[in-house]
């Protein structure tokens, strides 16, 4: 099944304001009506959480409301309508869109993709033994550069069942495994991609289940710490970063959100076909992160403040 | 030992072993009900603890989750619900109680934020604590 990956997270929250603020200063661009879009038309949707048009909730506001998954062609979307039909209610929408629950009660719809073609810049990279990929007299980065997250990476979701929640993405949709945390979760990858995941799942108690964190794709790491820097300059609050992830390889920082979940920059994640075979390791530190940086607001010359404060 | 303070005006805290004083803010510059805001009261480069007005008085709470030990805020100062009246952790939605720092829901359901004792003189607010408490680190 020709599934790409979602295309829009669909969000009921109780301030939107603050909601509105958070994307636009995370570097998404407002289009009205409550949508935040990358540079290729995948996005953020914000409604408030009374909104009629949202489907129910599944926990207290602010919460995922729906997540959108582009496919790519008509033939998918009857392919998916007939397979869920089979052991649940299947609703279609405008445009033959699809819309369903997933075995752990998420709210999924399924429509041809809106992605638009796009071209935005590479970061080149000097390495020596190599040939240089930035010649003479081109600089690699300036102030003002702009950094914009260019698509809708992946989205996280806590579970109660991951093996139960694993199967339907897979066995239903077609999703490959890529990568799995013994105990902890699988990193899935839909037919339509070669990413390493799109979905990522954390078997957590049931009163957890929302999502976790979601992200966009930045174009490099070092557009993953221009944001990073540039948005914990604005006041918001990190939680886990700036560091490189080990299964995946990408980039990334968490940040604190008005959303109900964290919000991640990422860049550079590998890409898969179905002749990988996916790793099984335990989580913790050292297979999740290759290496972690802490920012720290404040960095004297003389070394880092004094441990167990002033004296 | 000296406090680090640099609130202007700040009366000097003399530090009394029995009754330890950490300077916050002159409590007329506390926003009102409904708003919250965090303090770094021993300069460790981030918001340590955070205070708010209810309507029987104010609170202080440390800015730390008893789900993962992690700052609540998302923004500077942005530790309540849109209503302003639940303390949120923006790390993975737990919603606490403003009067008593339950958690009502959420992965820490039944624990509690640290409520910090304070004391309030000649219309300053100060934390019952010694600056060189792990509390305000
Ligand atoms: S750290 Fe606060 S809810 Fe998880
Ligand atoms: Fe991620």
């Amino acid at each position: 099944m020709n599934i790409i990956g979602p295309d829009a997270l669909v969000f009921g929250v109780d301030d939107v304001d603050a909601c509105s603020q958070y994307l636009t200063d995370y570097g998404l661009q407002p289009t009205g009506d409550g949508r935040f879009e990358a540079l290729d038309g995948t996005c953020v949707i914000i409604r408030a959480d009374d909104d009629p048009r949202l489907p129910p909730a599944i926990g207290p506001a602010p919460s995922i409301r729906e997540i959108v998954y582009g496919v790519g062609d008509a033939a998918a979307l009857e392919a998916i309508a007939a397979e869920l039909s089979k052991d649940r209610e299947v609703r279609r929408g405008e445009g033959g869109s699809v819309h369903a629950d997933d075995d752990s009660g998420f709210h999924l719809s399924f429509a041809l993709t809106t992605r638009r073609p796009y071209t935005a810049p590479a970061d080149l990279t000097n390495a020596p033994g190599h040939p240089p990929q930035r010649g003479p007299n081109l600089l690699g980065i300036n102030w003002d550069m702009k950094v914009e997250p260019r698509t809708l990476s992946h989205v996280v979701l806590f579970v109660p069942n991951m093996e139960q929640a694993e199967a339907f993405y897979v066995n239903r949709l077609g999703f490959r495994l890529t990568d799995k945390f013994i105990g902890v979760g699988p990193f899935l990858r839909p037919a339509g991609t070669e990413d390493h995941h799109t979905l990522f799942l954390i078997q957590t108690p049931p009163f957890m289940k929302g999502v976790e964190h979601f992200t966009f794709h930045m174009g490099s790491g070092t557009e993953v710490l221009l944001a990073g820097t540039r948005f914990e300059a604005k006041g918001y609050t990190t939680f886990w970063g700036p560091g490189r992830h080990y299964f995946g390889s990408n980039w990334f920082w968490y940040f604190n959100s008005p959303l109900g979940c964290h919000v991640e920059y990422d860049a550079d994640m590998d890409l898969h076909d179905d002749t990988w075979e996916a790793r099984h390791r335990p989580p913790g530190a050292d297979n999740s992160q290759l290496f972690l940086f802490t920012a720290r607001e404040k960095w004297f010359p003389s070394g880092p403040p004094p441990k167990g404060g002033a004296h | 030992m000296p406090v680090p303070s640099d609130i202007p005006g700040a009366p000097a805290p003399g530090q009394d072993p029995d009754s330890p004083r950490t300077p916050l803010c002159a409590l007329d510059t506390l926003p009102p009900v409904g708003q919250a805001r965090g303090f770094d009261p021993v300069k460790s480069g981030r918001d340590t603890v955070f205070a708010l007005r209810r309507s029987d008085g104010v609170r202080v709470y440390r800015n730390h989750c008893p789900h993962q030990g992690v700052p609540l805020e998302y923004r500077k100062d942005r530790f309540l619900s849109g209503d302003g009246q639940r303390i949120l952790c923006y790390a993975h939605g737990a919603h606490f109680e403003a009067d008593t720092g339950l958690c009502t829901d959420g992965p820490c359901r039944g624990m509690s934020l640290a409520s910090l004792p304070l004391v309030i003189e000649d219309g300053w607010l100060y934390l019952a604590v010694a600056p060189d408490s792990p509390l305000l680190r």
